[in-house]
């Protein structure tokens, strides 16, 4: 509908207007006019308060950011993260590189496994606790993130940031090869003998970065978890004897130690605490 | 004084990056001056809170950075550019700046959508807030690395070397920018001393982790009294020597007795007091 020109809102039509007191049609017939009528708009702008048309603007600048925000954070949103954590979370290439590690090397898992006997199957196993470790030492090593620098002077806790990388990478790493490893022969609760170790060894690389970088963490943890996989297989000539009792218990307690050690050093996750 | 060092050490394997700093800092601009491998971006780094000296104490804003809670709220309010400004090159300069936002407390949208939208014009890449960050060039992404130090309007604002890469009219804004609050202490490094003697009211000159000089510019021009003059030629108490534009050649050492003495600069200083060796130039033989 083309507005008529030849008819102006009087001042006090105008003014009724911009204090709300005007009925639904006058006041569309009156927006209609301002927005094509630049004299109406000069003399309407000088009645409107700046505040109030300052949170007009914020008002639908918020809209139109909550409507343009990606999907991930919304749906973290609904799961109840904070705001501030989904963005650190979703906000960093280096956690999607991670996340994408994690989906390759749990779905070349399960190709093999597919493609494997039972024999070599039981090997695959072995390899699955170091899936959520090298997801881990990828999603908060300072040799991937160039930010660093950057993200260091910040007030956010490095140790919240490292928690929630690592730990929805791991999360993720763990359910990836959860599910891959429950195609290999046997039953389910044989399969999974190894997500106590790969918590173990995640919260030991966690715990061994408060000292070294997490990539060597990593490749610490991957080192001594294959030299215990085979110094616990050679007397018994069973290649998966790691996982019996003894192996599920000293995986529980590097679990609680790695855990103790990470909050009583977790101010050595600062680069700018004293050491 | 928002910035105290007292007899402040740092070394990496075995060599003295810091070797025993004391330094009160103020309000002001104060420019940091020395060759490379000097020590002033580890200096930079512990005023930044990122690095820990071994030993020495360090007071910012009145707060212990070697303590958490007031690690904490020093970075509250600081801003820091490093010499190296690594982003997330898919980033647009927005999105890159609000995630910095985002980690430096600004947590209500509307009011980090404006503080965003203000450093990104203080820094004049209004027409680049959507451009990847991939595509921009040196001196966008120093301007870029100085938007997310600007962000909160920080009290201490710690810059290494914030001039590289900058065209002069960049420069001329980037003075304008730095010296806009005079209650705001900036301490910045840089190679170019014209930068020192636009913008300081203090400056600082170190090498290999000491501290050679402090005081003005006007200072540091003046300790080179006396030891600056210029000839036909090269002579042999020139520790230095350049044949000026004039065509004479302007020399810095121990002058001859009767030497044309000139009036010395900030740059005249800064040489004799670093040494030809330390600035990696072999002198001539005359």
């Amino acid at each position: 509908m083309i507005p008529r020109l030849d008819w102006h809102p009087d001042e006090g039509m105008l003014q009724s207007y911009v204090d709300g007191v005007v009925g639904p049609e006058l006041a569309a017939s009156v927006e209609t006019h301002v927005l094509a009528c630049a004299s109406c708009r000069g003399a309407l702008a000088p009645a409107v308060e700046p505040a109030r048309l300052q949170r007009i603007r914020i008002g639908v600048e918020d809209r139109l950011d909550a409507s343009s925000r990606p999907r991930p954070e919304r749906l973290l949103r609904r799961l109840g993260v904070a705001e501030v954590d989904a963005r650190v979370l979703l906000a960093a290439p280096v956690l999607r590189r991670a996340w994408w590690l994690a989906v390759v090397l749990a779905l070349g898992l399960a190709v093999l496994a597919a493609a494997q006997d039972a024999e070599r199957g039981a090997g695959l196993l072995l390899v699955a606790p170091m899936l959520p470790v090298l997801s881990t030492a990828a999603s908060y090593s300072p040799r991937l993130d160039p930010t660093l620098s950057l993200t260091a002077a910040t007030p956010y806790p490095a140790m919240r940031l490292l928690l929630l990388r690592s730990g929805s990478v791991a999360l993720a790493a763990t359910v990836l090869a959860g599910t891959a490893s429950l195609t290999l022969p046997g039953p389910a609760e044989e399969t999974l003998r190894w997500l106590l170790p790969a918590v173990g060894l995640t919260a030991a690389t966690l715990a061994l970065s408060t000292w070294v970088d997490a990539t060597t963490a990593a490749a610490a943890c991957c080192a001594g978890w294959l030299t215990a996989v085979w110094v616990a297989a050679h007397p018994l000539h069973d290649p998966l004897a790691i996982y019996q009792l003894p192996g599920q218990l000293a995986s529980a307690a590097l679990l609680v130690l790695a855990v103790a050690v990470l909050v009583r050093h977790r101010h050595r996750l600062d680069p700018g605490s004293p050491v | 004084m928002s910035v105290r060092v007292h007899d402040l050490h740092k070394t990496f394997r075995r060599t003295h990056a810091i070797d025993g700093i004391d330094l009160d800092l103020g309000p002001g601009v104060t420019g940091m001056l020395g060759p490379n491998g000097a020590g002033k971006t580890t200096l930079l780094r512990i005023l930044a809170t990122v690095l820990a000296p071994d030993a020495g104490s360090v007071r910012l804003m009145g707060g212990d950075p070697s303590r958490p809670s007031e690690r904490t709220d020093i970075r509250r309010r600081l801003g820091y550019l490093p010499q190296e400004v690594g982003a997330y090159p898919g980033f647009s300069v927005r999105e890159f700046i609000d995630y910095i936002a985002v980690l430096k407390e600004h947590t209500d949208r509307g009011a980090r959508r404006r503080e965003v939208d203000r450093v990104i014009h203080l820094v004049n890449l209004d027409d680049k807030a959507y451009t990847t960050i991939r595509t921009l060039s040196g001196g966008m992404r120093r301007r870029l690395g100085l938007a997310c130090a600007l962000l909160g309007d920080p009290r201490l604002l710690v810059l290494d070397e914030p001039a590289a890469g900058l065209d002069p009219q960049q420069r001329l804004r980037f003075r304008e920018l730095v010296t806009a609050d005079p209650s705001r202490t900036v301490v910045l490094s840089t190679h170019q001393t014209e930068d020192v003697v636009a913008l300081c009211h203090d400056v600082v000159v170190i090498d290999a982790g000491r501290l050679l000089f402090r005081g003005s510019p006007v200072g540091l021009a003046a300790s080179a009294s006396g030891r600056v003059w210029r000839s036909d030629a090269r002579e042999p108490g020139a520790t230095l020597a350049w044949v000026a534009g004039d065509g004479s050649t302007r020399q810095i050492g121990d002058p001859p007795a009767g030497a044309d003495l000139v009036e010395p600069t900030v740059e005249d200083a800064y040489l004799i007091l670093v040494g030809a060796t330390a600035l990696d130039l072999e002198p001539a033989r005359a």
